[in-house]
């Protein structure tokens, strides 16, 4: 057995948590680079977008053509933000008025076993009450007043293109601000947002043939769910996670190096 | 028609811009916190007199808890060297304690075997000094008053039971009191069982956002740092000039801080004094926790907005921070308001020129309703904490997101009918997880 030697004491002392800090960086710094990085991907996205929701409806349109005929789906141009965007277009469904009180007796259902059932977290709980709730108003809506529903799949499609658009955009601004307090080189920066664009890309076309074949199969009753509940909220999800992935490597790589952190001033 | 579609419109997007502002709030507060020049706290001054303090732990049925922090309270020092330069005598009261610190477990109409523990204690140690509450209006405020009427020292000093104050936290509480400005202090709370669930690992989260960075960033910035009603300190005489604690309040500690700014004290943080506690292990003891958190402060909202705007020892600054301060319970139900707007204005066939309002509304209100307080300051916070691998637990937020989102809008409703009836509220005992005899 090897012998143990004795306690030397530690060679290095960490800053303690409550006051340690990285080094300060002048306001022109924050800015400039937050401006470089808010400007190239605002440059890039307006220059790829159009190419991005081409691709997003033809390989949907691929996909689809599995389960329903190819030649009922038609891929669109429409204009936006001075430029042209791509979305598939088929004829839609409304709900029949059967089918809207079984929606409404398995939503409440599903509303009353996830707020009851004590083995479900009240977290998980409330996430499908608001699901639920905005499912029966949308029950409601097409049980008393199917004629004045003011969307089709073409304007669904159109919505969804923007939507994913704008989520790219604002992604633009908001990782850039919150990746401003982390010191670690503007290209490392850049290829978090970079990541996350592409990502942002490929959840989105998957999640348009998941909607789009909702809508088609099963009606427009759901558009409601699909637009509040698993819309541009759910993107935030995977953008934080990629964040949040970037910053724990960023932490380990930086926990103990003593001349990256300061004390106080 | 158009001018409901108009007003449902402006609504959303005015929610939307209150929530940016406290989006840039936070920002600044992270980049304060991470990069900005640190106002460290008073600990490391060395040749102050210690005042006289009286601990106070209010207690109810806490047989489970009650051991090990009357344990950590009487192996509470100041530093060797300094004892013998600060009189240990430091109190003009005649009936003053021996020791300068006194220790006061308030047992409230326990039924366990709470008293058997602090009757123990008292019998071993002259500074502990137990009241025992029977017969009266069970609560933390009623049991504070009780006793800070019949304690010694000029300082008075807050733990709840499930606490373990560690050995040098009381003197480095009482050293701020040296600065004359000083009403009360904020010490820095750290949860105890992270590992228990995801509950507690998101919490671990929350609590490291609001004091690693919240509660320093606003003690850098000289705003509005809050005392907390535990892990803190405060002048008895001002509380005592001030008419004792609100019997019905449910969140004391809220009330008094915006009582000391109105009144010209400061409330300062010490990050360094950290203390351990117990973080809700179960959802539903976390939603009575925040509901009663959000009513309580929700009535402290609405009593003090005005002597905030009107006090003339707080400045622009500050009164700013104040009311965003004041105003966070209350953003919840706002939110919701603003997304049944948004569902109205969905069905109205208003979302294609909206989407862009109601993208910015959505993230920005996630950004600042992760857990109160923006996915970046949070991630900052466990950065700077040293944490690596729980940081990757932000996108699971969004439990917390919709959750406190409930929750606190129940507990504003709550207060809106408290404030109209005039009604009473009861306190309501977090529930401890520890068991017995188990170490942490």
């Amino acid at each position: 057995m090897k012998k143990r030697e004795p306690e030397k004491g530690k060679s290095v002392i960490y800053y303690h948590r409550a006051y340690r800090k990285l080094p300060a960086k002048s306001k022109a710094g924050y800015l400039t680079e937050f401006f470089l990085l808010f400007f190239f991907f605002v440059a890039v996205i307006f220059h790829i977008f159009p190419r991005a929701t081409e691709l997003t409806s033809y390989f949907s349109k691929y996909i689809l053509s599995f389960v329903m005929p190819p030649n009922t789906l038609a891929i669109m141009k429409k204009g936006f933000l001075s430029r042209d965007f791509y979305m598939i277009s088929r004829i839609g469904r409304f709900p029949s008025p059967l089918f809207l009180l079984v929606s409404i007796q398995v939503t409440l259902a599903v509303a009353f076993i996830f707020t009851q059932l004590k083995s479900i977290p009240k977290s998980l709980g409330i996430w499908m009450l608001y699901v639920c709730i905005i499912n029966i108003i949308s029950c409601l809506f097409f049980l008393y007043m199917p004629d004045r529903f003011p969307y089709n799949i073409e304007i669904f499609s159109e919505l969804y293109m923007k939507t994913q658009v704008t989520i790219w955009f604002f992604i633009s601004i908001v990782i850039p601000l919150a990746l401003a307090p982390f010191r670690t080189g503007i290209l490392t920066k850049g290829v978090i947002i970079t990541s996350m664009l592409l990502y942002s890309i490929v959840f989105g076309c998957l999640r348009y043939i998941v909607f789009f074949y909702i809508l088609t199969r099963y009606s427009y009753v759901f558009m409601a769910v699909l637009f509040f509940a698993l819309g541009p909220l759910i993107d935030f999800v995977y953008i934080i996670g990629l964040y949040s992935f970037s910053i724990s490597f960023l932490s380990v790589k930086m926990k103990r190096d003593l001349i990256k952190w300061k004390w106080s001033y | 028609m158009e001018m409901v579609v108009l007003i449902l419109k402006i609504y959303v997007f005015g929610v939307a811009l209150i929530f940016a502002v406290y989006v840039f709030r936070h920002l600044i507060f992270t980049l304060s916190r991470i990069a900005g020049e640190q106002r460290i706290y008073y600990q490391d001054i060395v040749d102050s007199e210690l005042p006289a303090v009286s601990v106070l732990v209010p207690m109810h049925n806490e047989e489970v808890v009650a051991r090990e922090i009357l344990e950590a309270l009487v192996c509470t020092i100041y530093p060797s060297e300094k004892l013998e330069i600060i009189p240990i005598m430091s109190m003009e009261n005649e009936n003053a304690s021996p020791k300068n610190v006194e220790i006061i477990p308030i047992d409230d109409h326990s039924t366990d075997g709470t008293r058997d523990i602090l009757k123990e204690y008292a019998s071993k140690y002259a500074q502990v000094r137990p009241i025992y509450r029977e017969n009266v209006q069970r609560g933390k405020p009623q049991s504070l008053n009780e006793a800070i009427m019949v304690a010694h020292g000029h300082i008075i000093v807050v733990f709840d039971a499930d606490y373990i104050p560690p050995k040098g936290i009381i003197r480095d509480l009482a050293m701020c009191f040296n600065d004359p400005e000083v009403g009360a202090v904020m010490g820095r709370v750290i949860p105890v069982n992270t590992s228990r669930s995801l509950l507690t690992r998101l919490l671990d989260l929350e609590r490291s956002s609001g004091y690693q960075v919240d509660q320093q960033a606003r003690h850098n910035l000289k705003l509005l740092p809050q005392y907390g009603g535990t892990v803190g300190a405060f002048r008895k005489d001002v509380v005592e000039a001030f008419g004792m604690f609100d019997l019905h309040s449910l969140t004391e500690d809220t009330e008094l801080t915006f009582r000391l700014f109105v009144k010209g004290w400061k409330v300062v943080y010490a990050n360094r004094a950290e203390c351990y506690e117990e973080v809700p292990e179960e959802w539903s003891v976390r939603a009575r926790q925040i509901k009663r958190w959000s009513r309580g402060h929700n009535r402290v909202m609405f009593k003090y907005i005005l002597p905030v705007l009107k006090s003339k020892y707080i400045s622009l600054r500050e009164k700013v921070d104040g009311l965003l301060l004041l105003f966070v319970y209350a953003l919840p139900m706002v939110f919701i308001l603003a997304m049944f707007s948004s569902l109205a204005l969905f069905f109205l066939g208003e979302m294609q020129l909206f989407q862009g309002i109601f993208i910015f509304l959505l993230i920005i209100a996630f950004n600042a309703f992760g857990n109160f307080s923006p996915f970046y300051q949070i991630a900052t916070a466990s950065f700077l904490d040293g944490g690596t691998y729980r940081i990757r637990l932000l996108p699971f937020l969004l439990f917390s997101f919709f959750f406190n989102i409930w929750y606190v809008a129940q507990g504003f409703c709550y207060a809106v009918v408290d404030v109209l009836t005039k009604r009473r509220t009861n306190w309501e005992k977090t529930r401890r997880y520890k068991k017995a005899g188990v170490k942490t």
